[in-house]
């Protein structure tokens, strides 16, 4: 094989493989998790005109603007990202009511029950976590605002509970293990279809 | 020259077109590289956004500050009220059986004063009532400032957490300037006792301080069994210093923290203490009892053991000596955990 026909050959490799890496990534989205009183994914995105005036409002950061990466017609829109912050509707500054929601021009982002509040779970990865490598720490279990979402085994090891936790990141944030032994996943949300 | 030959002059791939070929690598890349943009780009305006706000500094690097001598016994003082008492008695008194403020604080000082404030829950802080009463207390030896320094755990905001538990305007009133420390600057110590650590990144208002009034309020712990005295000193920590101790040792770094950065006054609120489900959102026991020492160490033993009691723990003084922290002090020599060898001078005000 000549040298030209290599590259040629190598270059057409190169851009098949881009295009099949990112496109579906493009087009299928990743499940993201939605600020508090996000309508249900379709609505959202058709809704949503990519403002970021909840973003920029958000009182811990939480609240990020979607990436290409995260899908083409999630792109612009909120989603919450644990490791800048908490979502604090459940518990903090936006106990009374939900700031996003508030500034949001197009009810993206509607008021809901702070007490029927269901983001998402969070979900432990034991192989990182300090109290299940036999250390001294449970600092999600210290911050968490919600009884019962984290139970101790031999109070010592941290056991999550995705039907009660509202998946509000704070144990996210918080924990102090790297790689984070914790993250936040969409698993069990409850979002309005509609205003 | 006929078709055919062309054709086999050329590899079978080569039906594609040097521009074509070009023209597909370019938007392949490009395509590639549009995407990776885009996740830059995000990335990096919330990077700038988040680093205004958290912005510390570290400043200078000091020699070792450690305080206070190798405390060969100790004295605790318990002030119980019954339940109209109020803190300012139970905290006149405290300090009065421990000498008075005028004799223990040097004039002149610079104060500060460490509540635990580390939440939004008020029973998971220290009593704003009492923290005013401990500064008004304080205001009497003439101290050239007293500052209340708090940065909360990670993932609460120290602001808020002031704000919505009512001590700011409670101290504010009383006389003291309040300070999210998260705001300040961080310099680094030397831990020469440390056997966990050598050196940690404390803010710089605590370091300057000449004079440390700790006031925790007594509370259970899921990971530290306790959280009295010597776990509050966490909170004069930026939140990569508190991370850090979860990953290498707590309750050995807690001890080695507290050889070079010793609190100089306790005052512990056990008003009502937070038992089993600690340290956020366990069990309240009314105790109205306040708790004060020199000795950090010590006033941690006897807190937690009237805890234990106050919970019906079988056997509360054989529970203190398992608190790793507390005992990890005593071996550091920052204080007596030693029950023999601490004198408990207790009074009930009625």
């Amino acid at each position: 094989m000549k040298r030209r026909e290599f590259l040629k050959l190598f270059g057409v490799g190169v851009a098949v493989i881009s295009l099949f890496d990112v496109l579906p990534r493009i087009m299928k989205g990743r499940e993201l998790v939605r600020p508090p009183g996000g309508l249900v994914e379709d609505a959202l995105n058709a809704v949503c005109i990519r403002c970021a005036r909840c973003a920029q409002i958000c009182p811990t950061g939480a609240i990020v603007l979607a990436s290409l990466s995260d899908g083409f017609k999630e792109l612009g829109t909120p989603r919450i990202d644990a490791l800048r912050g908490p979502c604090e509707r459940v518990q903090g500054r936006c106990e009374r009511q939900a700031k996003c929601a508030e500034i949001c021009p197009t009810g993206a982002i509607l008021q809901v029950d702070r007490r029927a509040l269901k983001m998402g779970s969070a979900i432990i990865n034991a192989d990182r976590c300090i109290a299940w490598r036999g250390g001294s720490c449970l600092v999600c279990h210290e911050v968490c605002p919600v009884q019962g979402a984290i139970s101790l085994i031999d109070e010592a090891r941290p056991i999550f509970h995705a039907d009660i936790c509202v998946g509000c990141g704070r144990c996210v944030y918080a924990c102090p293990a790297q790689p984070k032994a914790l993250s936040l996943s969409p698993k069990g949300e409850r979002r309005p279809s509609s205003a | 020259m006929e078709p055919s030959e062309t054709r086999k002059n050329k590899s079978p791939t080569a039906t594609v077109s040097r521009r074509t070929f070009l023209k597909l690598l370019a938007a392949g890349v490009s395509g590639f590289l549009i995407a990776r943009l885009f996740d830059f780009l995000a990335t990096k305006t919330i990077e700038t956004q988040t680093s205004t706000v958290t912005a510390t500094v570290t400043k200078t690097v000091t020699a070792t500050t450690t305080i206070g001598p190798t405390a060969k016994s100790a004295k605790v003082v318990m002030v119980r009220g019954a339940p109209n008492i109020s803190p300012q008695a139970l905290v006149d008194k405290a300090l009065e059986l421990l000498g008075g403020v005028e004799k223990l604080v040097p004039v002149g000082a610079t104060i500060l004063v460490k509540p635990n404030v580390g939440f939004y829950e008020k029973d998971a802080v220290t009593d704003p009532q009492l923290t005013a009463a401990v500064i008004r207390s304080l205001k009497r030896a003439k101290p050239a400032r007293i500052v209340i320094g708090e940065s909360s755990v990670r993932g609460f905001d120290t602001e808020h957490a002031l704000r919505v538990t009512g001590m700011r305007g409670v101290a504010e009133e009383a006389g003291a300037e309040v300070r999210d420390l998260r705001k300040d600057t961080v310099v680094s110590v030397d831990l020469p006792k440390g056997r966990a650590i050598t050196s940690v990144d404390i803010f710089k208002t605590v370091h300057d301080s000449s004079y440390i009034v700790n006031i925790p309020r007594l509370k259970r712990h899921s990971a530290t069994v306790t959280t009295i005295c010597l776990k509050n000193m966490m909170g004069t920590l930026p939140d990569s210093e508190k991370g850090r101790f979860h990953q290498v040792n707590l309750s050995q770094c807690i001890a080695d923290l507290n050889s070079a950065i010793r609190p100089n006054l306790i005052v512990i609120d056990a008003t009502r203490a937070m038992t089993r489900g600690g340290p956020t959102g366990g069990t309240m026991v009314d105790l109205n009892l306040v708790i004060a020492s020199l000795d950090p160490v010590a006033a941690d033993a006897v807190a937690a053991e009237e805890l234990f009691k106050a919970e019906g723990v079988s056997d509360p003084h054989g529970a203190v000596s398992r608190i790793e922290h507390i005992q990890r002090a005593a071996e550091l020599g920052i204080g007596v955990a030693d029950s023999s060898k601490i004198e408990v001078l207790e009074v009930t005000l009625s």
